[in-house]
């Protein structure tokens, strides 16, 4: 499977369905929630039709919960190859985590004990839904409050080991990485540093809440200075990776996203102009040659 | 598994903020999907509400669009009914308005096509509604009640009317139904021959009338777009 770096894109959400559609604003591309649109029809499939004819489209879930020790839901994956056929997204991603159990739905990412147990279960799980779906799945790492006693290893190391093995892509949410350091007190650098360069195709950047005692993961405010001090560092360790900006509650206008991306594209040339002096620059599309398509 | 606390924040703290996320995240979610309940009993009831419902209803579904399925029929038991009688019909309105917003699409049933037909054909032309039409009965005007901005008092029905439901072009639509035009739509709601529309129209207001009224009606559905032909 190919992932070409799409550049610079937000998350689609109905609050900015008029705008988009009345303007069609430059955009790499757009993530959409798997879930809003796993339904028989009407309005939210006849914009994402719209939109997916006209920008390259990623499907990010939030319901796979390939941690649970319930079995998949096949009726769940059903959907979500139907959508995906619809769709023709560059790549899928959820997150690794569980959501529920014993048949009920928490809507939420938990994150799971870091044991050699866990990491067999969700590969084999994983397998599952990669032989359904006939294509990789890629996988996010969560930001969390809690951890377990009985894990065994570090975060970073149980996700290198179960996207390796079973064969996975990463989306690295960078946010995420910076909410669970600071939860339980561990180097954010040191987690970007231990995660093999070959498997990052996706970085999610989002603004987070200072509770005092702890961060809280709430996409709801403007990223972080020392999130975007990460996303530096990450994109001296990965390079080029699609990035996306996030933003799921207090949402802004559609132009204040906007100003998010090109901040994150600033950051990206800056980088791009350090790495790769000896690269003729384009002044139309400074940013990279994926404009040229 | 045991939870692991230290001295900033202890196990049963950490925890805490995901039994938090889970009943606020669900509570915006049927804030959103019940508007009109939210403003009859106000923000603090609807709270306590949504916590009774969560206890006897915990979520089973991949989507939290499907979270508020059963509260209408939840609210046939609570005591908020006491003070408002007509919250669990409220309830079924503003769900099935939802329930319509994102149903399945269909090629809809043209004035054309119908025109085109000759007149054998129209013994076996069989007539459905579309997938995303509903029809409800109501002793409260709970359409009027979606639709008044300020509080008021709404008296109820002294029998109960059908109020019928649908998308038409993205759009959700709602209106109140006369007996016999409700009754037509019932039976097409799984598929009928026109022929039997016809007998049963005829059954409830002879033959004459019966014409006139489902010419009417076809009309109507025509142009509201409620039709497929199967």
């Amino acid at each position: 499977m190919d992932y070409p770096f799409l550049g610079f894109g937000v998350g689609l959400r109905t609050k900015h369905y008029g705008y988009i559609l009345k303007h069609w604003p430059q955009m790499d591309f757009f993530e959409v929630i798997s879930e809003n649109y796993m339904v028989d029809g009407g309005r939210p499939l006849h914009i994402l039709d719209e939109i997916s004819e006209r920008y390259p489209v990623v499907m990010h879930g939030v319901s796979l919960s390939i941690g649970s020790t319930d079995p998949l839901s096949k009726a769940y994956l059903k959907r979500l190859k139907e959508l995906a056929d619809r769709v023709k997204p560059a790549w899928i991603s959820d997150h690794l985590c569980w959501g529920g159990v014993g048949g009920k739905n928490l809507h939420d990412l938990l994150p799971l004990p870091y044991t050699e147990e866990t990491i067999r279960h969700v590969i084999e799980r994983l397998r599952d839904v990669q032989d359904f779906l006939g294509r990789q799945i890629v996988l996010e790492n969560v930001s969390s409050y809690i951890s377990f006693t009985d894990s065994t290893m570090t975060e970073w190391e149980f996700l290198k080991t179960i996207v390796e093995e079973a064969d996975c892509k990463i989306l690295l949410d960078i946010n995420n990485i910076y909410v669970s350091s600071f939860n339980h007190s561990f180097d954010p650098e040191t987690y970007i540093d231990a995660i093999p360069k070959d498997r990052v195709v996706q970085f999610h950047l989002a603004g987070h809440s200072n509770k005092g005692k702890y961060l809280l993961d709430t996409h709801d405010h403007p990223i972080k200075p020392v999130v975007w001090k990460l996303y530096k560092k990450a994109l001296e360790r990965f390079g080029s990776i699609t990035t996306l900006i996030e933003w799921d509650d207090h949402i802004p206008g559609f132009p204040k996203l906007q100003e998010a991306v090109e901040k994150a594209k600033n950051i990206y040339r800056g980088f791009s102009a350090e790495r790769a002096p000896q690269t003729p620059k384009d002044t139309e599309n400074p940013v990279a040659v994926y404009h040229g398509t | 598994m045991p939870i692991r606390g230290d001295a900033r924040l202890s196990a049963a703290a950490r925890l805490a903020i995901y039994a938090n996320m889970y009943f606020f995240r669900i509570l915006d979610s049927l804030k959103e999907d019940f508007p009109t309940v939210l403003k009859t009993v106000g923000v603090d009831r609807f709270h306590n509400l949504v916590t009774d419902y969560l206890v006897k209803h915990p979520s089973k579904y991949w989507t939290l669009r499907n979270v508020g399925k059963a509260l209408p029929t939840f609210l046939k038991r609570h005591h908020l009914l006491r003070t408002w009688p007509f919250l669990s019909e409220l309830a079924q309105f503003e769900w099935t308005l939802l329930d319509v917003f994102d149903a399945a699409n269909v090629v809809l049933l043209s004035r054309e096509k119908l025109s085109n037909l000759k007149a054998a054909q129209w013994e076996n032309l069989k007539l459905q509604v579309v997938p995303a039409f509903r029809i409800l009965k109501s002793a409260w005007p709970v359409d009027q009640m979606r639709q008044t901005k300020r509080k008021k008092t709404f008296i109820q029905r002294t029998k109960k009317d059908h109020l019928i439901v649908w998308r038409w072009d993205l759009k959700v639509y709602y209106r109140l139904a006369h007996s016999l035009e409700a009754r037509l739509l019932k039976k097409m709601c799984n598929g009928v021959l026109f022929s039997e529309i016809c007998t049963l129209a005829a059954q409830t207001s002879g033959m004459d009338q019966a014409i006139t009224s489902i010419h009417k009606l076809l009309e109507q559905w025509l142009k509201e777009g409620l039709l497929v032909a199967v």
